[in-house]
């Protein structure tokens, strides 16, 4: 389990530019669960995955994973081996030459030498690209391409919590289709997924749990249903379908 | 136009009228083409075979490219690839800079078109302390300040919030009430409902091009379309105004 106990993160902290990010969230992410994420940029969803895998670490109270603090220097390898996070820009997390050796780096970072070709391909398989993706460039494939691969190098260890950043964000109903049938199976898996998202129809027709962010503040978590019930909650956290109120 | 890369095309046998004052929304999965017939617009990428003419220009033409360009504003997704300058005015004026506008050309500009986006007062902010939403505003703006007969964007929604997108795709919706062009890649058929045309481009072809009421329907059998009963809904109630 993930464990967020009054959890607060600030921005350039004791600086003129100090900026609060989350504020005393208190928050439970376990394993087989699938939780939605959603709330105004800024709002400190990132944050709130950054923190649960430890890439931040809170500046007041605790986070916790499989009941290691993350500020645990000691535990710092084991963090980061249970949890993987998937960010918005998916160009921002490439650096090698082809998409085989994308996906096969961060199974080498961790010492896994074990039938890295086999791993690899079965990945990029459950996500959706075929074997002749491999020798591609990664930075010369289309953006929905890209997150794709993205997913493939993140879930390739078989971390127990992952974060998405966005994951849907430019990609079309297939790659979409795709995205879910990897989380379910992620879930069925056993592990926690965290989905953060701005996509009302991804979350109205996929997830069952969901947790709004506003100004820093967890003001949501439980059943999507009843958010989207809360019309008043809705329009407070600027969350709506933006196409249907053109005027 | 090829693809060394893929041995194949990208694009193929593609022909296209857009006229001036249209929206045209192209859809169609990832690696369909989308991007690529974009970028053939704006002459960044010259056609292989056959020609793209912009008012009379043809793309291929090396010495018509400036003058293209002139006429068109392209918006990325990502604005943060597009934002080159430490202030938002500075951003804004950077393209009338290397045109060599004066003075006060750019700084009338930098005030209207910084109004038009909703961003005035903003003229000294750091642009990476923006929102997302007021980031895709700014590369708006730096992208209209020339005035362009066509607005070229690039999934300009799909990293915003919901209120970001609303903001943006009604600021896009004004500016084409000025008789300009609009060519919007978007993965979002709610956002498509509201075009001209559609132009749904499959494996580097064109499949349908028409109206979105002509269009949508046709294209729900596609797996790598997602449309919602709410579109299907808004076009009814379109038609029948």
């Amino acid at each position: 389990m993930i464990k967020f106990e009054n959890s607060s993160y600030y921005y350039s902290r004791k600086t003129p530019f100090e900026t609060k990010a989350l504020s005393a969230v208190s928050l439970e992410i376990r394993k087989g669960e699938v939780l939605a994420v959603m709330g105004r940029t800024g709002s400190g969803k990132s944050t709130l995955s950054q923190l649960a895998t430890g890439l931040l670490l809170p500046t007041e109270g605790s986070v916790e994973v499989d009941a290691m603090n993350t500020g645990n220097k000691k535990a710092r390898f084991d963090i980061t081996r249970k949890t993987g996070i998937v960010f918005q820009y998916p160009e921002a997390q490439f650096f090698s030459p082809t998409v085989y050796e994308e996906i096969a780096f961060a199974l080498k970072n961790f010492g896994i030498t074990d039938d890295i070709q086999r791993r690899v391909r079965e990945v990029l398989t459950d996500v959706g690209l075929d074997v002749t993706y491999l020798e591609r460039n990664p930075f010369k494939l289309s953006g929905g391409e890209q997150r794709l691969v993205a997913i493939a190098s993140t879930i390739v260890w078989n971390p127990d919590y992952i974060f998405f950043d966005e994951p849907t964000a430019g990609l079309d109903a297939k790659g979409k289709k795709r995205v879910k049938q990897v989380i379910t199976t992620l879930a069925g898996d056993n592990r926690g997924v965290v989905v953060v998202t701005h996509d009302m129809t991804l979350v109205r027709d996929f997830f069952e749990k969901l947790a709004v962010m506003s100004d820093g503040e967890l003001v949501f978590y439980g059943d999507k249903k009843e958010f989207f019930r809360d019309e008043k909650l809705m329009k407070e956290t600027g969350i709506f379908d933006p196409f249907r109120y053109i005027s | 136009m090829d693809d060394a890369n893929r041995q194949g095309n990208i694009l193929s046998n593609i022909s296209l009228e857009i006229k001036q004052g249209e929206f045209v929304a192209l859809v169609g999965g990832n690696g369909s083409g989308k991007s690529t017939l974009l970028k053939m617009i704006n002459s960044i990428l010259k056609p292989d075979s056959g020609e793209i003419t912009v008012f009379g220009m043809n793309t291929k033409d090396e010495a018509m490219v400036l003058e293209i360009r002139k006429k068109i504003g392209f918006v990325f997704q990502n604005p943060e690839n597009q934002i080159i300058a430490s202030t938002v005015e500075e951003d804004v004026v950077f393209g009338m800079e290397n045109l060599g506008f004066s003075r006060e050309i750019m700084k009338t500009r930098l005030k209207e078109t910084l109004t038009f986006v909703g961003l005035q007062g903003y003229e000294k902010k750091n642009p990476m302390n923006l929102s997302g939403g007021q980031k895709q505003r700014l590369t708006i703006a730096s992208a209209l300040v020339l005035d362009p007969e066509i607005l070229l964007l690039d999934e300009p929604l799909s990293m915003l919030d919901p209120e970001g997108q609303r903001d943006i795709f009604q600021l896009i919706l004004k500016y084409r009430r000025n008789n300009k062009t609009v060519i919007m890649i978007t993965h979002d058929m709610e956002a498509a409902a509201y075009s001209d045309k559609i132009c749904f481009i499959r494996r580097g072809r064109i499949e349908k091009y028409g109206s979105p009421q002509m269009v949508i329907p046709s294209l729900r059998k596609y797996d790598e379309i997602e449309c919602s009963d709410w579109v299907m809904e808004h076009l009814k109630n379109k038609g029948s105004h």
